[in-house]
């Protein structure tokens, strides 16, 4: 183990819980490259966050199913104080909240561009960060152009 | 005709600790401290009291205040789970359980160690743990929240304030006001941590970006101490000097009350549902109002609430709080005590003990004069809100 490593170890950072059973399949996704959302399967609507039964239909079976990564900034902020050791050489960094199709939104953080240049309505696509072999975060960055 | 809680009860007793950074008492001291004053302040027996809610996450229960109080029989008790819109709710709680005879003298206490105790911002990885008690499903905060980085309240507020200035474009010198105003009334109140440390326009202005757009002196005060104020039946009224009635009073809740990043409209809060319902029960209009105690863990939610509540249209609160409408002499002095952002952050509670202190014509040199009307709010966790219309 390097020095480096040693460093990052101490400072504390906080990881999706892969033992969430709600958000397993998510998470699991996310490690393959996908994006995934519920679906409800007796009104076929998309439910995100997920949750423990359909809020539309209660008896609905939910299945997981992709979603495509594009969307445009909702909202946003510019986090300039690390409120935690780990963000003291990440500051300045944005975390946008991206709507996506069927009006679905996911938060995470940007890649790809100065978070002083973020505004809302740009397009954005997804991006991941392999943090290890089970973890992959969910980020976005500016979408190319075709 | 629907039946109504509108003047059905009053609070009669307020107490506060010294609003302090840095104390040696527990937490449960500086809550029992309160309480014994609310008692006192009201002139009746702590062991009067049969009924208590400490609403808000606090390792102070209920039972708590039975062996310290005295209490010979506790008849009721409840706790909030709505953060700085905890201290409302409990109160309508209260006038709910004392209306019906459940209870005659309900204590409503809470504190808060925010200086001495588990400190925001301070890198402590307990604050997560603390907060996943506090917030609702967690579930949602460790797996879509922290591991972006999205962790302590000015990084919520601040994405709702950033759509509110894309949607409306107001004038970003709202928040100034604010935060000048709070500090300006603070001067004048004996209990304010911030009296003797006056805030100038440079002040704010040089003050740092935290979460861009809120600076420092955008955030309420880290403090300790604690409240209490006591509710009984109307039908006791008459045994006070200065009983202060609760015309109205609601409880809201956003739609999606755990999770901001996926409301429908961001900019619907709690108090958006809550107003009118407080209103109609007061039976009173906007113009009404003689002063308001806005929950003010930040500035920005001050104008938002303003907004919701409906003393103006969306997007135009930094318009209504300019020229002096919101101090002393102006149509709507707001925190007159100086607010969570100058006086001192006790769960909101030390609103509704100051909206007591005015409508008693006991505030001071704070004091509104012939105030009759007075409007409390809390806000909470991911947008959770109370309010209550209180009168002399």
């Amino acid at each position: 183990m390097n020095a480096v490593n040693v460093t990052e170890e101490t400072l504390f950072r906080p990881l999706p819980k892969l033992d969430s059973v709600l958000f397993k399949p998510f998470l699991e996704g996310a490690a393959r490259g996908e994006l995934l959302v519920q679906e409800c399967q007796q009104t076929r609507k998309k439910i995100w966050p997920p949750r423990l039964i359909s809020p539309y239909a209660p008896d609905a079976e939910l299945r997981w199913v992709p979603i495509e990564g594009k969307g445009k900034v909702y909202t946003f902020n510019v986090v300039h104080r690390a409120f935690f050791p780990y963000y003291k050489e990440k500051v300045p960094y944005a975390i946008v909240i991206v709507e996506l199709e069927d009006g679905i939104r996911m938060l995470g953080n940007t890649m790809g561009i100065n978070p002083n240049s973020i505004s809302i309505g740009m397009p954005m696509e997804v991006a991941f960060e392999k943090v290890d072999e089970e973890i992959v975060l969910v980020h976005w960055q500016p979408q190319k152009d075709d | 005709m629907k039946q109504s809680l509108s003047d059905r009860a009053c609070l009669v007793g307020v107490g506060e600790t010294d609003y302090v950074r840095g104390t040696d008492k527990t937490l449960a001291q500086l809550m029992i401290e309160a309480a014994i004053h609310a008692c006192r302040n009201a002139g009746i027996e702590p062991a009067e009291i049969d009924g208590v809610i400490s609403p808000w996450l606090t390792n102070v229960r209920c039972e708590d205040f039975v062996a310290h109080l005295g209490i010979k029989e506790l008849k009721f008790s409840g706790r909030h789970e709505m953060g700085g819109a905890s201290s409302i709710a409990a109160i309508q709680t209260a006038a709910l359980a004392v209306d019906q005879g459940i209870a005659e003298y309900v204590l409503v206490a809470t504190g808060q160690k925010g200086y001495s105790g588990v400190r925001l911002g301070a890198g402590d990885p307990s604050f997560l743990e603390l907060n996943n008690q506090i917030m609702p499903n967690p579930d949602y905060r460790d797996n879509l929240e922290y591991p972006y980085g999205l962790m302590v309240p000015m990084q919520y507020y601040t994405l709702h304030a950033n759509r509110w200035f894309y949607e409306y474009n107001p004038d970003p010198k709202g928040m100034q006001t604010v935060a000048l105003t709070c500090r300006k009334h603070a001067q004048l109140n004996n209990k304010a941590y911030m009296q003797g440390r006056p805030m100038t326009e440079e002040d704010y202005q040089n003050s740092p970006v935290l979460v861009a757009p809120f600076r420092l002196l955008d955030c309420s005060l880290e403090t300790d101490g604690a409240g209490a104020v006591i509710v009984t039946s109307a039908r006791n009224a008459h045994r006070f000097k200065k009983p202060i009635y609760i015309g109205g009073i609601a409880e809201g809740h956003p739609q999606g009350p755990d999770d901001l990043i996926s409301r429908q409209d961001i900019l619907n809060m709690g108090i958006t549902q809550a107003a009118p319902h407080a209103f109609d029960m007061a039976g009173i209009k906007h113009d009404d109002i003689d002063f308001a105690e806005i929950y003010d863990c930040f500035t920005f939610i001050v104008l938002r609430q303003l907004e919701e509540i409906g003393f103006c249209e969306r997007g135009q609160a930094s318009e209504f709080v300019k020229d002096g409408r919101i101090t002393y002499g102006g149509a709507l002095p707001i925190n007159t005590h100086g607010g969570l952002l100058s006086q001192a952050h006790i769960v909101g509670i030390n609103h509704v003990i100051e909206a007591i202190h005015q409508l008693r014509h006991e505030a001071g040199a704070a004091q509104v004069q012939g105030a009759q009307i007075g409007l409390v709010t809390g806000y909470g966790d991911l947008g959770d809100g109370s309010l209550a219309i209180l009168h002399n």
